[in-house]
């Protein structure tokens, strides 16, 4: 053992454990005899470390209120609050263990036959499983303390996997010229090598640090690449940041990992993959007290054997599953022929059992470690979801590249090759390839990296599952599925891997498969007496490793796009609610909307407008186009005249309204709804793009301007003191459209109302907004001018039966039915929509958006439902109780044939039927007299 | 009858200014802010709110020869040209942004428009790494350069000058740009700073 140097301490259920520098949790438990750390996830049998490399289910904790930690992958860090997971009430003794002996009452897919019936029972199972199903707990009442966010980056080739391969590769295609960024998921490169020191030897020293102090190379370490997207767009995950890595070529080095044996009671602590037992050794400077057995098929076991041998250990025996030794076991007593059929003990492995490959008299051997080398499982997610084909290669006993997706490259054990040189080779062809595939003109053939010429000698076949009738031979750890469970399951007709996966959730797990689907793919052959390669895999997608949600959010929860009027700063002074108009914060209410509400019929008020789409367009044939997208006319709309319009679509569905104003000869201002500036910048810009011939200027001005309406009686002499220009009815009448300067700025002015008073609509460069505003709100004081929002607008709107688009219209709305049929010109030439509405005109409209009147105050829903006799017939779209009607108005979508005025509609409220007379004029100033005046 | 007061044109980050304590002077018919109470040092990575430019925009068939007239040399599309105290852009072929003061028939004044923050520092080009997928390395975006792209959904004109980064957008997102930019920042010690 090293010196102890200096560390810290945490808690573990409550128990103080000390760990030393840099030293994993999992190692700190394993070196205080903690080797039971979680349960597991359907029998709740106790499970201990396994693989030391974050891909197995057995470790995962809640560190610090935070669930699902590998804490094999975590560092122990001073005062960190550990705690065991799916277990009550304590580790040591949980009382849903007992599930372990009622595992008859829960074979595969038994939640699909089980517990629903009787019906009346489900409610309650289904709280039971709630409770005991999932792992970890979410601490609600504090919530994540995290700070997730992202980063961009961008290369010319991105290695994934930085061990001896991806070394190589990074540097060759950095001398090369290219930009490389090397990204491995371990804090420090070399992969394998960290661990397993008699593989390389010296070399790897030199080789890191050419690599680390490479200028073309970015090395991006403790990352884990769990996507790989279109073009090479590389998802990864870096702790709480999500990093977005595009490359143009992408060499996977990804290596794989060790692959369990499955073996009666295989998940008992105790079992150990050899990487995990030399990842104990060497990185966390850990010895496995007792004795040790070592089952393997490859030269991995025995260096494994000899390097726990090396500090100690006693190791009691390799048991080789060929005939003959892999490796030289030097002192070490071997057993060939032989596998692992059964562990025993309680909560810890206390001996192995071992028995013929070919079956036959069994051998139990004390111990307290299986340390298991059968075989490994190349990491191949990446390739798959870059889009190259594998196939399985049994010479190889895994799946290999058939075909590459454009841009990718791989090499070393995902593909198979083991041997040192061979992989060193590899690895600095694929740099090479992905070098020269960016710079062809600079690289040769000559250049390349020669290929190994001296066969390799790919690895025999692989040993999955001894063959022993026990129940307990567990396949997938993470949600417990047995040999017997596949079988069952097969027999069940889940034969295909895809079914079978699903009903029996192998590889569902936090591993998603790493661990077990190689396995259950071969156990699913054997059963269905098929190949490996005719039984296939699944699909792999990303994630590829588990990942917090908050990784792929990142900081977008906190930030949703916020649009702000150049005025918004003062409505907030003032005290004002606001709401949502698509990204826009309008002012909904400041106070009293009914103070609002009469200060506009009886004195002036002010609303904020800005937030209205505004587009400029320029050009000699602005009218022709006008023409061509309304379906009103405007070849006779005079200079300093505005007019309201409507835009519809091809089938003459209402898209927008606004008004449209000639400001000057060829300029013309047009303003469109809140939120749909862009919507109708892009529509103007398509037909523009379909008419090249029209000599048109379009410049989308909706944030270049400040906009506001002043309403009232009084909005004439607040202006007047702010202003110059006459204002006077027959200087500018209602509809006209003046540019000059209010309260020193140059402004557009339009006499034009919404709310049904005099009115003016002031349109100001948004610098100046705010200005102006202050000195319309101080010129108005001696008036009683107040600020009115969306909600008081809304109502006096109402009062006029003014439509709101998007409001009061909808994807089948077109301006016939929504009581505009005076806006449709159907003599013009031609205009977008025409054919449709013509259409429509000669069948007849089928509904009509009316005008409806209540007696009383009860006010029906927005969507309220109009019902004739006992049928759904139409909806409300629109209400509010007027003051200067005395009752409640509103508009709704009625059939046609109870559309005219005096008309009565029945409306749905509170379950009762309310009724409500159509009416055709305005409830107010019906005949305009106070717009116009 | 008209107000005596002369109109003062205010950016829409001023009340940001206001609330984090900064000097807000008058100059030039703009209230800006000219000094922070705590500013970041020499070399060190800062923001600062340009929203008081003037911005014109050019644009049609003959934008390369209007731009050309009046900066004497080739603009090329996504190149910056800087001079005389303002800056040319030309995102692409048929448009034209100039920031700063200029008289140029034909060009329409979209001052309200645009609202501006300028970036510099050490880990400038990190920072707006954090917040847009574009592409900011010298090899696609050298100095005296721009291109457009989202950030957090905001449709942004970048412009890679010698020293600093511009970014430009409409006035009504600026603050939520703000914002995120100082959000992702903050690691780097990202400050605010003033005109002076």
């Amino acid at each position: 053992m090293p010196e102890q140097s200096e560390g810290c301490q945490f808690s573990f259920d409550g128990r103080t454990i000390e760990a030393e520098t840099g030293q994993t949790i999992a190692a700190a438990l394993h070196n205080a005899r903690q080797h039971v750390l979680s349960r597991s996830f359907k029998y709740h049998r106790p499970r201990g470390l396994f693989c030391m490399s974050g891909r197995c289910p057995n470790c995962l904790c809640t560190v610090n209120g935070e669930p699902n930690v590998r804490i094999c992958m975590q560092t122990a860090e001073p005062n960190m609050r550990v705690e065991s997971q799916n277990r009550w009430p304590s580790l040591r003794f949980d009382v849903l263990s007992v599930l372990d002996r009622l595992h008859r009452l829960m074979p595969v897919g038994f939640y699909y036959k089980m517990m629903h019936k009787p019906r009346f029972l489900w409610p309650m199972f289904e709280k039971v499983i709630r409770r005991i199903a999932g792992l970890g707990r979410i601490d609600r009442e504090n919530g994540h303390q995290g700070r997730y966010d992202k980063l961009n980056m961008f290369t010319d080739v991105a290695v994934v996997g930085g061990g001896w391969v991806g070394l190589h590769a990074a540097l060759e295609a950095a001398d090369a010229g290219v930009s490389v960024t090397l990204i491995d998921d371990q804090p420090a490169l070399g992969g394998h090598l960290r661990h397993d020191p008699d593989l390389a030897g010296e070399n790897v020293a030199d080789l890191l640090a050419k690599v680390m102090s490479h200028p073309k190379i970015n090395v991006v370490d403790s990352a884990v690449v769990f996507g790989c997207y279109e073009q090479n767009y590389l998802a990864i995950q870096r702790g709480q940041r999500m990093i977005r890595l595009r490359a143009e070529q992408v060499v996977v080095a990804t290596g794989g990992w060790d692959r369990p044996l499955v073996f009666e009671n295989n998940d008992l602590p105790g079992n150990l993959l050899a990487g995990g037992a030399q990842r104990l050794m060497h990185l966390d400077r850990c010895s496995l007290d007792g004795t040790v057995v070592v089952v393997t098929d490859n030269a991995q076991g025995y260096r494994t054997a000899l390097q726990l041998a090396k500090v100690g250990t006693n190791v009691a025996v390799i048991v080789e599953i060929h005939d003959t030794p892999s490796a030289d076991a030097e002192n070490i007593s071997v057993l060939t022929g032989q596998t692992v059929v059964a562990a025993r003990g309680r909560n810890h492995v206390s001996a192995a059992v071992i028995e013929s490959v070919s079956g036959g008299s069994q051998q139990t051997i004390p111990c307290r470690w299986i340390v298991q080398a059968v075989g490994f499982t190349p990491s191949t997610s990446l390739l798959y979801q870059s889009g190259c084909t594998l196939k399985y290669d049994p010479q190889f006993d895994q799946q290999r590249v058939e075909s590459y997706a454009a841009g990718t490259h791989s090499a070393g054990a995902v593909n198979g090759t083991h041997d040192l040189q061979a992989c060193a080779l590899e690895g600095r062809r694929a740099g090479w390839a992905a070098a020269a595939a960016l710079k062809p003109a600079e690289s040769s053939r000559d250049d390349q990296p020669a290929e190994l010429t001296s066969a390799l000698s790919p690895r025999a076949a692989g040993h999955y599952a001894s063959s022993s009738p026990a129940k307990k031979k567990f396949v997938c750890l993470c949600e417990d599925v047995t040999e017997k469970d596949i079988y069952d399951a097969i027999d069940e007709g889940y034969a295909n891997i895809e079914t079978l996966k699903r009903y029996s959730t192998i590889s569902m797990g936090p591993c998603q498969g790493k661990m077990c689907q190689a396995t259950a793919i071969a156990l699913c052959a054997r059963k269905n007496g098929r190949t490996i390669a005719e039984t296939g895999t699944t699909t792999a997608r990303p994630p590829e490793q588990p990942l917090p949600l908050g990784v792929l959010v990142g900081r977008a929860v906190r930030f949703n796009l916020v649009r702000r009027s150049p005025m918004h700063s003062w409505h907030a002074n003032a005290g004002a609610s606001f709401m949502d108009a698509g990204a826009w914060k309008r002012p909904e209410r400041y106070r009293n909307p009914d103070h609002e509400y009469h200060a506009v019929r009886n004195r002036v008020g002010l609303v904020d407008v800005s937030t209205l789409g505004k587009i400029e367009l320029r050009g000699p044939d602005v009218v022709e186009f006008l023409e061509f997208v309304y379906p009103n006319r405007f070849a006779k709309l005079k200079t300093g005249r505005v007019r309201y319009g409507v835009i519809c679509d091809e089938a003459g569905i209402l898209l927008d309204d606004g008004t449209i104003a000639r400001l000057e000869d060829e300029r013309f201002f047009l303003t469109a709804t809140t939120g749909n500036a862009d919507a109708i910048d892009g529509w103007f810009r398509w037909w523009l793009t379909l008419k090249p011939q029209l000599d048109v200027q379009l410049t989308n001005v909706t944030s270049c301007y400040a906009a506001m309406n002043i309403a009232g009686p009084h909005s004439r002499d607040v202006l007047d003191k702010l202003c110059d220009a006459d204002l006077t009815t027959a200087a500018m009448p209602y509809l006209a459209a003046q540019q000059f300067e209010v309260a020193g700025v140059k402004a557009i002015v339009l006499r034009i109302g919404f709310v049904g008073e005099l009115g003016f609509e002031i349109h100001v460069p948004s610098q100046y907004g705010l200005h102006v505003w202050r000195a319309m709100m101080d010129a108005g004081k001696d008036y009683g001018i107040k600020p009115f929002g969306v909600e008081a607008q809304r109502r006096l709107r109402l009062d006029k039966k003014h439509i709101l688009a998007g409001h009061d219209t909808d994807a089948l709305t077109n301006p016939l039915e929504a009581d505009l049929p005076w806006i449709v010109k159907l003599d013009k030439t031609d205009f977008i929509g025409r054919w449709s509405l013509e259409r429509v005109k000669r069948r007849g409209p089928l509904n009509r958006l009316v005008g409806f009147r209540i007696e009383g105050n009860r006010v029906p829903d927005e969507a309220a439902l109009v019902i004739h006799n006992g049928k759904l017939s139409g909806r409300v779209t629109s209400a509010r109780y007027s003051p200067v009607a005395g009752a409640v108005v509103g508009l709704a979508w009625v059939p046609i044939e109870e559309s005219s005025n005096g008309d009565t509609i029945q409306i749905r409220l509170d379950g009762q039927l309310l009724p409500a007379v159509v009416q055709d004029e305005p409830f107010y100033d019906p005949d305009g007299k106070r717009l116009k005046e | 009858m008209m107000t005596g007061a002369t109109p003062i044109a205010a950016g829409p980050l001023i009340h940001v200014h206001r609330r984090c304590g900064a000097t807000i002077e008058v100059v030039d018919g703009w209230e800006l802010a000219v000094r922070y109470p705590t500013e970041p040092g020499v070399g060190e990575n800062a923001i600062v709110d340009m929203s008081h430019q003037s911005v014109h925009e050019v644009s049609g068939a003959s934008t390369g020869e209007v731009l050309q007239s009046l900066c004497g040399v080739d603009v090329p599309i996504r190149s910056v040209h800087t001079a005389e105290q303002r800056q040319v852009y030309r995102p692409t072929d048929t448009r034209g942004l100039i920031f700063g003061d200029v008289t140029l028939p034909g060009a329409i004044d979209v001052t309200g428009g645009w609202s501006s923050v300028a970036l510099f520092g050490p880990d400038a080009r990190t920072v707006l790494n954090k917040i847009s997928g574009l592409d900011l390395r010298d090899e696609t975006l050298p100095p005296s350069h721009c291109c457009q792209g989202p950030v957090f959904g905001v449709n942004t004109l970048f412009g890679r000058l010698e020293d600093q980064y511009q970014l430009h957008a409409c006035p009504d997102v600026l603050e939520f740009l703000w914002e995120v930019i100082l959000d992702a920042g903050a690691e780097f010690n990202l400050k605010p700073a003033g005109l002076n």
